[in-house]
């Protein structure tokens, strides 16, 4: 069968122009890749630079090494995108690439340059083409795909993949940095919080901080006297917590914040808090608490015979003592200056905050620690008074308002006897903090405030304290409370 | 696919090459390079300067290529008293059968296919010159009248570099005529003692001509027009344009300070300092005709980087004005047409 003239040739070429173009997408992908990694890679690391940034530096400084970063990377990734566009290969280009890789002396770029001319379609050819077609076809086993451009990834993605891991480490900073952590008590993570209430009641136990057992506290070294009781700061617990397990101690203080923290909150997040370790709406909730008497009787009787109370009431007035010695202090502060009205109102808000704490925060945990319920109806409460059974004294408690648990501070027959007791004297005074109050110079030099008013008898959080037997281990704290003019 | 037409004419032009240069080497020991790059000037429609020391053989070499390729041959030997007439003929006066007498114009040895102008540098500039429009245009002008040459017709110019005292160094422009200028070195110990082996007894190498007589001229020419036909990239091209801008020095005259061209060698040390004036665009043409001839001798359609360069240091080296500096240094343009070649290779696409 006779063939037209130049059909051998155009059949050989169109076999050729299909290889060339297999190999210039090949080329052109890797191309792509190449330069998409390096571009990504430079996004990364700026991305990672200015995070580090971000946390390291003041927002002015941030904000003026910022866009020279973010200019600086979008210079380089142009650059790096017009690079691509000057790397991508037409197919002269890959016809002169295969040329260089294989050795064919231009053959395949003289093949494609004369064919990107028109030849041999819309312009003759001259004599020697047909021998040109006929030597590429001749060499085309010499230029197969896999063998000229194998498909592998660019050697770019090494360092993408560094940078991309560099930003992750660096974004991943504020997750692990406790600054970015969440607040501990809010609305919005209110089911984390009520889950781990127990839990972190639990992390208030401090061995160290249990009271001395009956049999070794008749022998213990504290002064019983007013007068001779070490200041607070020489106090043995705080001695023990300060050298000998500080990072106890720092969980107890971190704890005391947490408490502080939940004391401070407002009304609606305290409601529903309780509301959610309750689990039920208040109402019904009391309901609920009528029938369940005996069982939280014997509740009670399990806590009173715990040292876990003595423990939790001492912790409890701990932080009163505390904050009342912030408030304290920040009451000379403000009558030792110009007298300013504000500071001293920071005094009666600190003993304020003392009594919600006492009030809403530790006790509150104490009852976690026994039973959500019981938490759940101490947190609705919000006496720290116990409330009476059915309006009446019970076996442990005093009507509502009436009277002093005498367990306030732990199961009496655990503090070994009565003579290891002190109560307060009459005459002594509460600090109220508020403006008008009389300042006074104590013995040391030092300028107090002090009210002059008699106490209100239905106080009854001043009554509870005056009428309790407070053990000894109470003393300094009491002391330091009711006693300011004498604080040693 | 089935032997096209186009390669059976490489495939023919490739066999032609390789017997002559077989037979030429019945008589020249050696120089294989020196042949092929003579008979690439001689495809490729130039003309070749050979400068080579006296008793190496450049006579018997022109001699040989013009019996082998079964051309007419002539010979001018040059003197200082060589006149122009005595290269492209004269009119003569001369008488007629019927008594009278009339100009006739004789022509002169130019009038050959081959011609060997030995010692051309040590005639005047002004008969050098008669060989130039024949060199340049293929034809010659005597008493006004223009005589065309018969095609093909080749120049083998030789120059003796050792007795240079009461020559005529040849002028840029004549030397910018010539395709090639080759350097015929001194053999060595064996192509010697080949030589006086060969050369002393009674037997005669006998040279055949490749063609004969008939399809001598036809032949070549269309030899040459294969040549032409060799593909060419544009890269390739504009490397050329590169090379031959490379050989200009930074304070040169005439050219054109601004020019914007894509492709360009950087400036080399040597060339500002010792070349006066680069390469004409005449050397670029010789540098790609030179190109395509290789690449035809390798049996290829197309011309690549490895023919350019191949062939740079024939087509360009006379091509290079040096200055005053270059001679009391020592350095040819051989030197600096290597060192331009190797810069080259960067810009290779």
């Amino acid at each position: 069968m006779a063939v037209p003239p130049g059909t051998e040739e155009r059949t050989a070429l169109v076999e050729i122009e299909a290889r060339l173009h297999k190999l210039q997408t090949r080329f052109n992908l890797y191309t792509a890749q190449h330069q998409l990694y390096r571009v990504g890679a430079v996004l990364a690391l700026g991305v990672a630079v200015s995070t580090v940034l971000a946390f390291s530096v003041s927002s002015f400084w941030f904000s003026a090494a910022a866009w020279p970063l973010f200019g600086v990377a979008g210079v380089i990734c142009f650059r790096l995108l017009r690079q691509a566009v000057s790397d991508w290969t037409d197919l002269n280009s890959a016809a002169r690439r295969v040329d260089v890789q294989v050795g064919l002396k231009q053959r395949l770029a003289t093949l494609a340059a004369q064919t990107a001319a028109g030849v041999p379609y819309t312009r003759p050819a001259t004599r020697l083409w047909a021998h040109l077609v006929h030597d590429n076809l001749r060499r085309l086993s010499q230029w197969e795909v896999k063998r000229v451009a194998p498909s592998r990834i660019p050697l770019s993605l090494l360092p993408f993949l560094a940078a991309i891991l560099l930003a992750c480490a660096v974004a991943s900073i504020p997750l692990l940095s406790p600054a970015s952590e969440p607040v501990p008590f809010s609305l919005t993570n209110i089911g984390r919080v009520t889950s781990e209430l127990p839990e972190r009641a639990g992390q208030l136990v401090d061995e160290r901080l249990f009271p001395d057992p009956p049999n070794e506290r008749g022998r213990s070294d504290q002064p019983v006297a007013l007068t001779d009781t070490p200041p607070l700061s020489q106090h043995p617990l705080r001695h023990v917590d300060d050298h000998n397990a500080p990072d106890q101690s720092e969980a107890s203080k971190s704890l005391g914040r947490e408490l502080r923290e939940l004391a401070s909150l407002p009304a609606d997040i305290q409601q529903a808090l309780r509301e959610a370790l309750q689990g039920l709406p208040e109402s019904q909730d009391a309901q609920a608490e009528e029938n369940m008497v005996p069982d939280e009787q014997a509740d009670e009787a399990n806590l009173a015979s715990s040292d876990d109370l003595g423990l939790e009431n001492r912790l409890v007035s701990q932080e009163l003592a505390g904050e009342a010695g912030r408030a304290r202090q920040a009451g000379e502060n403000g009558a030792e200056g110009d007298g300013d009205a504000s500071l001293q109102g920071n005094a009666g808000r600190f003993q304020k905050s003392a009594q919600a704490l006492r009030g809403s925060g530790l006790h509150r945990l104490r009852q976690a620690r026994l039973a959500p319920r019981d938490a759940a109806r101490a947190l609705r409460s919000g006496n720290p008074q116990r409330a009476s059974r059915a309006g009446s004294a019970g076996t442990g408690g005093m009507g509502a308002g009436t009277g002093t648990d005498p367990q306030l501070y732990g199961n009496p027959a655990k503090f070994g006897g009565n003579d290891q007791t002190f109560s307060l004297s009459l005459d002594a005074s509460f600090e109220k903090s508020r403006t008008g109050n009389e300042v006074v110079k104590d013995e040391g030099g030092g300028v107090i405030s002090k009210s002059t008013s008699q106490l209100n008898e239905t106080q009854a959080f001043d009554d509870a304290i005056r009428n309790a037997q407070i053990p000894p281990e109470y003393e300094d704290i009491i002391k330091h409370l009711f006693s300011r003019g004498e604080t040693p | 696919m089935s032997e096209t037409p186009a390669t059976d004419v490489v495939l023919e032009f490739q066999d032609t090459v390789e017997r002559i240069q077989s037979e030429l080497a019945k008589v020249i020991v050696g120089h294989e390079e020196l042949i092929q790059n003579i008979l690439i000037a001689f495809f490729a429609g130039g003309h070749v300067l050979i400068e080579g020391v006296p008793g190496t053989g450049k006579t018997l070499l022109v001699r040989s290529l013009a019996r082998v390729l079964n051309l007419s041959f002539s010979r001018i030997q040059f003197t200082v008293d060589l006149m122009p007439a005595d290269v492209t003929g004269t009119r003569m006066v001369m008488d007629r059968d019927d008594g009278q007498r009339d100009f006739v114009f004789v022509r002169g040895p130019i009038f050959s296919h081959v011609l060997l102008a030995d010692e051309i540098n040590r005639s005047t500039p002004k008969t050098q010159a008669a060989l130039l429009e024949a060199m340049a245009e293929l034809q010659a002008t005597v008493a006004g009248t223009t005589y065309q040459l018969a095609p093909p017709f080749f120049v083998l110019a030789t120059l003796n570099p050792i007795e240079m005292e009461g020559t005529y160094p040849l002028p840029e422009a004549q030397l910018d005529r010539f395709f090639f200028k080759v350097r015929l070195t001194y053999p060595t110990h064996q192509e010697v003692q080949r030589i006086i082996s060969s050369t002393t007894t009674t037997e005669e190498p006998d040279v055949r001509p490749v063609f004969t007589e008939a399809e001598a001229v036809e032949k070549v020419l269309s030899f040459r027009r294969l040549v032409r036909d060799v593909l060419v990239t544009p890269q390739i091209e504009e490397y050329i344009a590169a090379v031959i801008h490379a050989t200009l020095p930074a304070d040169a005259p005439y050219v054109n300070a601004t020019d914007p061209a894509r492709v360009r060698l950087p400036r080399d040390e040597l060339v500002d300092r010792y070349v006066h004036f680069g390469s004409s665009p005449r050397g670029g043409q010789t540098l790609l005709l030179g190109a395509k001839g290789a690449a035809l001798l390798d049996g290829r359609a197309n011309v690549s980087y490895e023919d350019v360069t191949r062939v740079m240091l024939p087509a360009l080296n006379h091509r290079l004005v040096l200055n005053f500096a270059a001679e009391a240094d020592g350095v040819d343009s051989s030197t600096i047409l290597e060192r331009i070649g190797r810069s080259a290779t960067k810009i290779q696409r």
